[in-house]
């Protein structure tokens, strides 16, 4: 665990490290404390150092206050995880100009970049304009309120898809006529496509199978 | 079914008289068939059935086939009997008969065997007449009163 | 049964508007739900006619009024909304013929009756456009309609003329439409232009007797005889541009061919096979009718759910009829005008099934339920944007089929919305039956039909003379009637008008 931060801020063993082992996660506290964070001035880091006191406990709470950690009253690694970003912050902060080139290494691609023709899947979720509209469809269709607006969206299409709704008059101006003919549109163009590749693919397995074939001998047409 | 080519007697070629009638009904066709006994009636009431479907001036015995039928009740084996003869047509041997003749006439353990007489249906040879789909139960009824001397059938086929 | 003089009957009928009359409850027993049916001034008088003629005293005809049938069937177990009778309604085996009948397929008590589906299972109209103009085909109109006639086996007793053995026949029963084109008889886009894309596919050819098969067999790619035919026609008159451009037809004078005809023999043994099976079941589970021709079993046992799987591989059976005098016809044009169906532009532009049940969604009171469906002398009419429909006619609705009897009219309809809610999708089928046939032979004289038809500038090729006087036009509903209430009702929308101009029959 661990390992990742540990070798981006240089620990000596990344590899070998145990959170597990009370010792070895004080010392990587204290390890931070001397080498990256260095909030305490060195004769204030006593009580971290002392990993061996029963005190070590009190002093290392109270260095996470004195850092606001938000997560200072989680599990020893959820405190250690934030420690270590952290860490890894500030070293960034540091040497901005030495990082920020940096690219991630891209892992081999297997497939190719699909861009999505679909315009729904490239609609800005967060834009004030999606939000808006959230917010009318919902008071329509009679959704709570909630903070994520794609969270409404959904509850809007659950009671769309189950319960039944009568097609809107044509006459009456309804804010839900508009984006329903929209939505309509562009799925029959796609089950369009669809139907246009499945006629494809039968007409190439008919040039495989088919034979049609009428034999007059069998019955009698005409006179 | 047992089949047998030429060698009638004189009496397999005697035609016998019309005792049929077809009735007015709104989208198919009422039978009404009677005759000295009630198997004759019977034996009719196919021949109407035959004769709806074609001319039978234009069909000539050539050869003879033997169908049997059983059912429940008297009613269900009129059913049937017309249901056999209709089979008859439908499939090979394609039969279409100008003469009936039933052999048994069980009206206790309600069972028939019937000799039928006839040839192929052949387009062009025979004319064309409307196409049976179906016998039907609907307002059937069998009049068998041997006091009067009356035996009559109605059945509706639907065509 | 109910013994009412006419004034007394007509207290359980309403008008509740200029097309549509209300059939109260209590006007035959044990009604679930009302019933409901569509009939202008000219329709109305004759479906009156028909219930008064059944009041007259010592009546003992076949059929009860196709107004007291549509109330039995509303008397049938677990049916919802309301029963419906079509513009074209008219008495019929059990339901009336243009009756339709919806059951909750969740409630353990509902039924399947062979007899709301009809012996012809799967009876339906398929329509073929052409590029061709009214004076492309007029100079060689009389080759054309022989040549249609030479190439399509018609009548009582005719034969197929596509090859088939008894594994194709399985085959055919249980793919359908996939088996016409798996074979190369029609085009990819032809299944697209499908109900159900011309495959049910819970059909289960194991639950069809050999009877039925045998039957089948040589009857497969034959038109059939009766009300059945082939019609060469022109657009006559277009009402609704847009939706007619999306069927291909654009002016008036484009030629088009109908196809109608069912599933011969083999639907009809199903149904006779089925209807012998029910009696058993009714009696088994205690189901109550009001009338015997409603043979019927519960959705669930083993008898509702065979005669359903029989019923499709029926359905498939009229699709693959369909789809090979598609082929047949197809030919015939490409012989006459020496030219390949493609460059004809013969695309399919829809087939549609008249005589059939099926599971559907509906609206019920608010809620989605899934029903079983029966149409028996109705077509479905589904509105713009539903899924069943295909992506061609999404923002028109469904393409509605309405053949008219020899040598009248035929029109192409749409569904609608209104429909959608008020028949469950439903609307008529045709012109439906006025006359009986017995009469219509005794009234007309088999010279002057012809005549009339020649001097409507029509010909005609018919296997069976009796049949010209059985099937003029004279014996039959006027199909406009029909339609004109359809659309003023709102249950399917007016597109196009087609006018005949060769007749092949039976």
């Amino acid at each position: 665990m661990f390992k990742l931060k540990l070798t981006a801020l240089g620990h000596p063993n990344p590899e070998s490290f145990n959170c597990e082992d009370e010792k070895e996660y004080r010392s990587v506290v204290l390890w931070l404390e001397d080498q990256k964070i260095r909030h305490y001035k060195i004769e204030d880091r006593e009580g971290l150092r002392n990993i061996d006191a029963d005190s070590w406990k009190e002093a290392y709470d109270l260095y996470q206050k004195d850092l606001v950690s938000p997560v200072s009253d989680g599990s020893p690694n959820e405190q250690l995880n934030w420690l270590l970003s952290y860490a890894v912050r500030l070293e960034f902060a540091d040497n901005v100009t030495k990082y920020k080139d940096a690219k991630i290494e891209q892992p081999k691609q297997a497939a190719p970049n699909v861009v999505s023709s679909n315009p729904l899947d490239n609609l800005n979720f967060s834009s004030p304009a999606f939000v808006n509209g959230v917010e009318r469809v919902c008071a329509l269709t009679g959704v709570g309120p909630h903070s994520d607006p794609k969270l409404r969206l959904s509850a809007v299409a659950k009671i769309l898809k189950t319960s039944p709704h009568p097609d809107y008059p044509r006459t009456e101006v309804s804010v839900v006529q508009q984006p329903a003919d929209v939505l309509k549109l562009l799925f029959i163009q796609d089950l369009r496509d669809l139907q246009t590749k499945i006629n494809e693919a039968l007409v190439a397995v008919q040039s495989v199978t088919a034979d049609p074939r009428t034999d007059t001998s069998l019955g009698r047409v005409g006179r | 079914m047992d089949e047998e080519m030429g060698g009638f007697t004189h009496d397999d070629l005697i035609i016998p008289p019309v005792k049929y009638e077809y009735l007015d009904h709104t989208a198919d066709v009422q039978l009404h068939a009677w005759g000295d006994s009630l198997k004759e009636a019977f034996e009719q009431c196919g021949m109407a059935m035959f004769g709806y479907m074609t001319d039978l001036a234009y069909v000539q015995i050539k050869e003879v086939h033997t169908i049997e039928a059983n059912a429940d009740d008297m009613m269900g084996l009129l059913y049937h009997f017309l249901d056999e003869l209709l089979y008859l047509f439908s499939v090979e041997p394609f039969l279409i008969c100008k003469k009936l003749v039933i052999t048994e006439f069980n009206t206790e353990e309600f069972r028939i065997v019937c000799k039928c007489y006839g040839e192929e249906f052949q387009i062009g040879k025979h004319p064309q007449g409307s196409e049976v789909k179906a016998i039907t139960y609907s307002a059937m009824q069998i009049v068998d009163e041997p006091k009067d001397n009356r035996f009559e059938v109605f059945v509706i086929i639907d065509i | 049964m109910v013994v009412r003089n006419y004034n007394e009957e007509l207290k359980y009928l309403e008008k509740i508007n200029p097309y549509c009359w209300r059939i109260k409850k209590g006007f035959q027993p044990n009604m679930n739900v009302e019933g409901v049916f569509y009939v202008n001034n000219t329709l109305e008088k004759l479906m009156l006619d028909e219930l008064r003629n059944s009041c007259r005293p010592g009546m003992t005809g076949g059929f009860l009024p196709g107004v007291k049938q549509i109330a039995n069937v509303a008397a049938l177990p677990g049916i919802v909304g309301r029963s419906v009778g079509l513009p074209d309604v008219h008495s019929g085996y059990g339901f009336a013929i243009g009756n339709m009948a919806a059951f909750d397929v969740s409630d353990p008590k509902s039924i399947v009756s062979p007899g709301g589906v009809g012996f012809d299972i799967n009876c339906g109209v398929r329509l073929l456009r052409t590029n061709l103009h009214e004076k492309d085909v007029l100079p060689i109109k009389e080759q054309l309609a022989q040549s249609l006639f030479d190439h399509i086996p018609v009548g009582v007793g005719s034969k197929g003329i596509i090859p088939m053995n008894a594994r194709d026949m399985e085959e055919a029963l249980e793919m359908g439409m996939d088996w016409s084109l798996r074979e190369g008889y029609v085009w990819a886009e032809d299944k697209e232009h499908c109900e159900e894309y011309g495959r049910m596919l819970n059909a289960d050819p194991s639950k069809v007797s050999l009877r039925s098969k045998k039957r089948g067999l040589p009857q497969l790619g034959t038109l059939g005889a009766g009300n059945h035919y082939a019609e060469i026609q022109v657009v006559d008159e277009i009402y609704d541009k847009y939706a007619a451009s999306k069927m291909g037809l654009e002016r008036t004078g484009q030629v088009v061919v109908m196809i109608h005809s069912g599933s011969r023999g083999f639907g009809h043994q199903v149904a006779t096979d089925a209807l012998v099976q029910m009696e058993k079941a009714m009696k088994r589970d205690q189901i109550a009718v009001n009338d015997r021709q409603l043979a019927c079993a519960r959705i669930n046992s083993v008898e509702g759910q065979d005669y359903l799987k029989a019923m499709a591989a029926a359905a498939n059976f009229a699709w693959v009829n369909r789809s090979s005098m598609t082929f047949l016809t197809r030919q015939a044009f490409a012989k006459q005008f020496k030219m390949a169906p493609d460059d004809l532009d013969m695309h399919v532009i829809y087939d549609v099934s008249h005589n059939i049940a099926k599971i559907e969604e509906h609206v019920v009171d608010g809620k989605v339920k899934t029903l079983l469906v029966h149409r028996k002398g109705s077509t479905r009419a589904f509105p713009p944007h539903h899924p069943l429909i295909p992506v061609d006619y999404q923002l028109t609705g469904q393409p509605v089929l309405i053949g008219g009897s020899m040598g009248t009219c035929s029109y192409v309809l749409t569904g609608t919305h209104q429909g959608m809610t008020e028949t469950f999708g439903s609307t008529c089928h045709g012109a439906g039956r006025a006359l009986s046939r017995a009469k219509s032979r005794r009234n007309l004289d088999y010279k002057d039909v012809l005549t009339k038809l020649e001097s409507m500038g029509i010909s005609i090729r018919v296997a069976s003379p009796k049949l010209v006087m059985e099937e003029a036009p004279e014996s039959y509903k006027n199909v406009t009637d029909v339609v004109n209430t359809c659309h003023a009702a709102g249950i399917s929308k007016k597109t196009v008008k087609l006018r005949p101009i060769a007749v092949i029959k039976g």
